[in-house]
């Protein structure tokens, strides 16, 4: 999941500290858009609100000089395919700037040497081709960064603030145009830390909506089960069903189903700890709900919990929901206390093979693959 | 022979009351861990498992001389409880924590190393010295980790299960295994921990669990070239399947993300390979290359 704090959020934030920013408001509507016309003339700036970057480029910022400019524009973001593909939700109208000098400035974490670092550089489009000219780091308890431009420090020091106190791991403005002396924020970002919690409100934009009214309904039943909050699902289209547990073992079998050209219905990992069992029945119940041509079940060798046990959930589940006759082919690695009861039980399903620890799992895939291929 | 943890090593509790922390506790003590005291505040004077439990690290340090903390904290507690943690100064602390925000996780691991205490994970499982010691969660299934000559490297703590049986197959069994931690910041490095293997008697070669994900692996691969690290480094990259999500995407662990090129898995094999680690497609192709580099029969996988 990619949490963004999106552009009116931020820029209503940095307004806050000071910092100059185009007038504008948020529409959730075509039919508003008239209404914004009145309120600010014209020409406006539409800019398509979602989790994609360089929107100018690919046409999700337009410039309208006229009404009927500003419903199409509006139209186009909103409605259009466009708009769908990249889950445009509201639309930004602005006042349009007159052209300045443009820069880039934003603050993110260098995860390898756990330092903030401020990055600065030529704003506009194409910043990804363009790259940055200067990197300073900084402790995030230390000293801030200073701006080597002075008619930049302002910006800077309310975007590091903005990034240390929402905990983020990006913030930026792009570009931030300086007009007669004064640098004005015409585009802000701050991607969030899954972990931390928004300390005012704002829209929380999550990259990855939820795709499904399954998904929704799954997420909903989660939210009752202790640690619920360690559950990693997202439906990804495929139509191999995944109930997998553990980042590691999630990211073999990912990549081994990618190897053998399979396409994954979903990802899961139910995390650890307090619910575990609760998870895997909530998770196994969606999973056997897709459209599914091969389900694989399982993970790394065990710890301290039985197979028997997670056998008995999942024999329930696709026992009851796929039914005793179906014919989707089933591999299941159950490796670790009781797995040989586990293996009785999880092959008296049909179509369905039990591998145990000294099966690693690419190879538990690779029979899973190769019954795909067989039915 | 191991690093960090053997049967001597005097190991602190940290949220002892909680009820993970509590059933480790019974597990890593009958295994042999050297458990002296517990801490949770409010909690002075109480037990678990015969162990004493006190309100602060200091309390404890001054009551029940610790070397090393094993910590179970509510992700809100982090940053203030690992910083009165640090302050007592132990040689190490291993953070089981899971969903620590970043910034803490970087404000910790800053002033741990100030403080010239060597912080682990957090968002792990543990570490185990087979025969020896145990911490956290990892090793609680008999049998999977067998004493030997192999040192063990995980991002995930899962797969730090099938390495070491990986190890077992070669019939060479593990000295040390740690499960680094799967967040984007770790306290300490596989570089780092790379650096306490080449030093250890009782290990052979180390075998490493990587992800895509910010670059742990260029300063491995510096201390390969460097010398620093001369016995054989066996390395499974997994992650590739990210390549079909959006960049900056993570799934399964927060530190599983890619980004700039050295994020991806391939490049950090291939960056692993000309420094000359063995690097492995699958875990079903470690035990032929343990076995081989050390010279061992081993069994088939």
């Amino acid at each position: 999941v990619l949490d963004l704090l999106l552009e009116p959020a931020l820029k209503a934030r940095l307004a806050q500290r000071g910092v100059a920013t185009p007038r504008g408001t948020v529409v959730r509507s075509v039919d508003e858009v008239g209404r914004v016309a009145d309120q600010f003339g014209l020409p406006l700036v539409v800019k398509a609100l979602g989790p994609v970057g360089d929107r100018g480029r690919i046409g999700l910022v337009r410039v309208a000089h006229t009404r009927s400019m500003l419903t199409a524009a509006a139209e186009a973001c909103l409605n259009g395919p466009l708009g769908r593909v990249n889950q445009v939700r509201a639309l930004l109208l602005e006042e349009l700037i007159p052209p300045g000098q443009d820069h880039y400035v934003g603050v993110a974490i260098d995860h390898v040497r756990g330092r903030g670092v401020l990055l600065t550089g030529v704003g506009g489009s194409g910043i990804e081709e363009r790259g940055i000219d200067e990197r300073t780091e900084f402790e995030l308890d230390g000293p801030r960064p200073i701006h080597p431009n002075p008619d930049l420090r302002l910006v800077t020091d309310a975007i590091v603030s903005e990034f240390l106190e929402l905990r983020a791991r990006l913030v930026e403005v792009n570009p931030v145009r300086m007009i007669d002396g004064r640098a004005v924020v015409l585009d802000a970002k701050a991607v969030l830390d899954p972990t931390t919690p928004l300390p005012v409100d704002g829209e929380r934009y999550q990259a990855i909506a939820r795709q499904s009214s399954a998904e929704h309904r799954l997420f909903e039943r989660n939210a009752s089960i202790p640690g619920g909050s360690s559950l990693r699902y997202a439906e990804l289209g495929g139509d191999v069903g995944l109930i997998t547990w553990g980042g590691g073992a999630s990211a073999i079998v990912m990549d081994r189903l990618r190897d053998r050209g399979l396409r994954p219905a979903n990802f899961a990992d139910l995390g650890g700890g307090a619910g575990f069992i609760a998870r895997l029945r909530l998770v196994a119940e969606a999973v056997v709900t897709l459209p599914l041509r091969g389900l694989f079940i399982g993970s790394t060798i065990l710890g301290a919990v039985s197979a028997l046990e997670l056998a008995r959930v999942i024999h329930e589940v696709v026992a009851r929901d796929l039914g005793t006759t179906a014919r989707l082919p089933i591999v299941a690695r159950l490796g670790g206390p009781d797995e040989t009861q586990a293996k009785e039980l999880i092959e008296s399903l049909p179509n369905a093979m039990h591998v145990g620890r000294e099966t690693p799992l690419e190879s538990a895939i690779d029979r899973l693959a190769s019954a795909v291929d067989r039915a | 022979m191991s690093i960090l943890l053997d049967r001597e090593t005097r190991v602190c509790v940290l949220g002892a009351t909680g009820s993970q922390a509590r059933a480790d506790l019974r597990v890593n003590r009958a295994y042999g861990t050297r458990i002296v005291c517990g801490v949770a505040p409010g909690r002075r004077g109480s037990e678990v498992e015969d162990v004493p439990v006190f309100d602060t690290c200091a309390e404890a340090m001054a009551a029940a001389p610790f070397d090393a903390i094993v910590a179970y904290l509510p992700t809100a507690a982090y940053r203030h409880a690992m910083t009165e943690a640090i302050a007592s100064r132990p040689g190490w602390i291993h953070a089981i924590t899971e969903g620590v925000a970043t910034h803490d996780n970087i404000v910790i691991r800053e002033l741990a190393r100030r403080s010239g205490v060597r912080v682990l994970g957090p968002n792990s499982n543990g570490m185990i010295s087979p025969g020896l010691a145990k911490i956290g969660l990892l090793g609680h299934e008999p049998g999977v980790f067998v004493p030997g000559s192999v040192g063990i490297l995980s991002r995930s703590g899962g797969m730090t299960n099938d390495l070491a049986y990986a190890a077992a197959q070669a019939g060479a069994g593990v000295s040390t295994a740690i499960a680094i931690g799967g967040d984007a910041v770790v306290g300490s490095t596989p570089a780092e921990l790379l650096a306490l293997f080449a030093l250890d008697p009782g290990t052979d070669a180390v075998l490493m669990y990587g992800e895509a994900g910010p670059d742990l692996e260029t300063a491995v691969a510096a201390a390969l070239r460097a010398g620093a690290f001369t016995k054989p480094l066996v390395a499974l990259v997994a992650g590739d399947f990210l390549l079909d999500h959006a960049a900056g995407s993570s799934f399964g662990h927060a530190g599983a993300f890619i980004g700039q090129s050295e994020t991806l898995a391939s490049t950090k094999r291939a960056v692993l390979a000309a420094a000359g680690a063995v690097v492995v497609r699958t875990t079903g192709e470690i035990p032929a290359a343990l076995s081989q580099l050390l010279g061992l029969p081993g069994r088939p996988y």
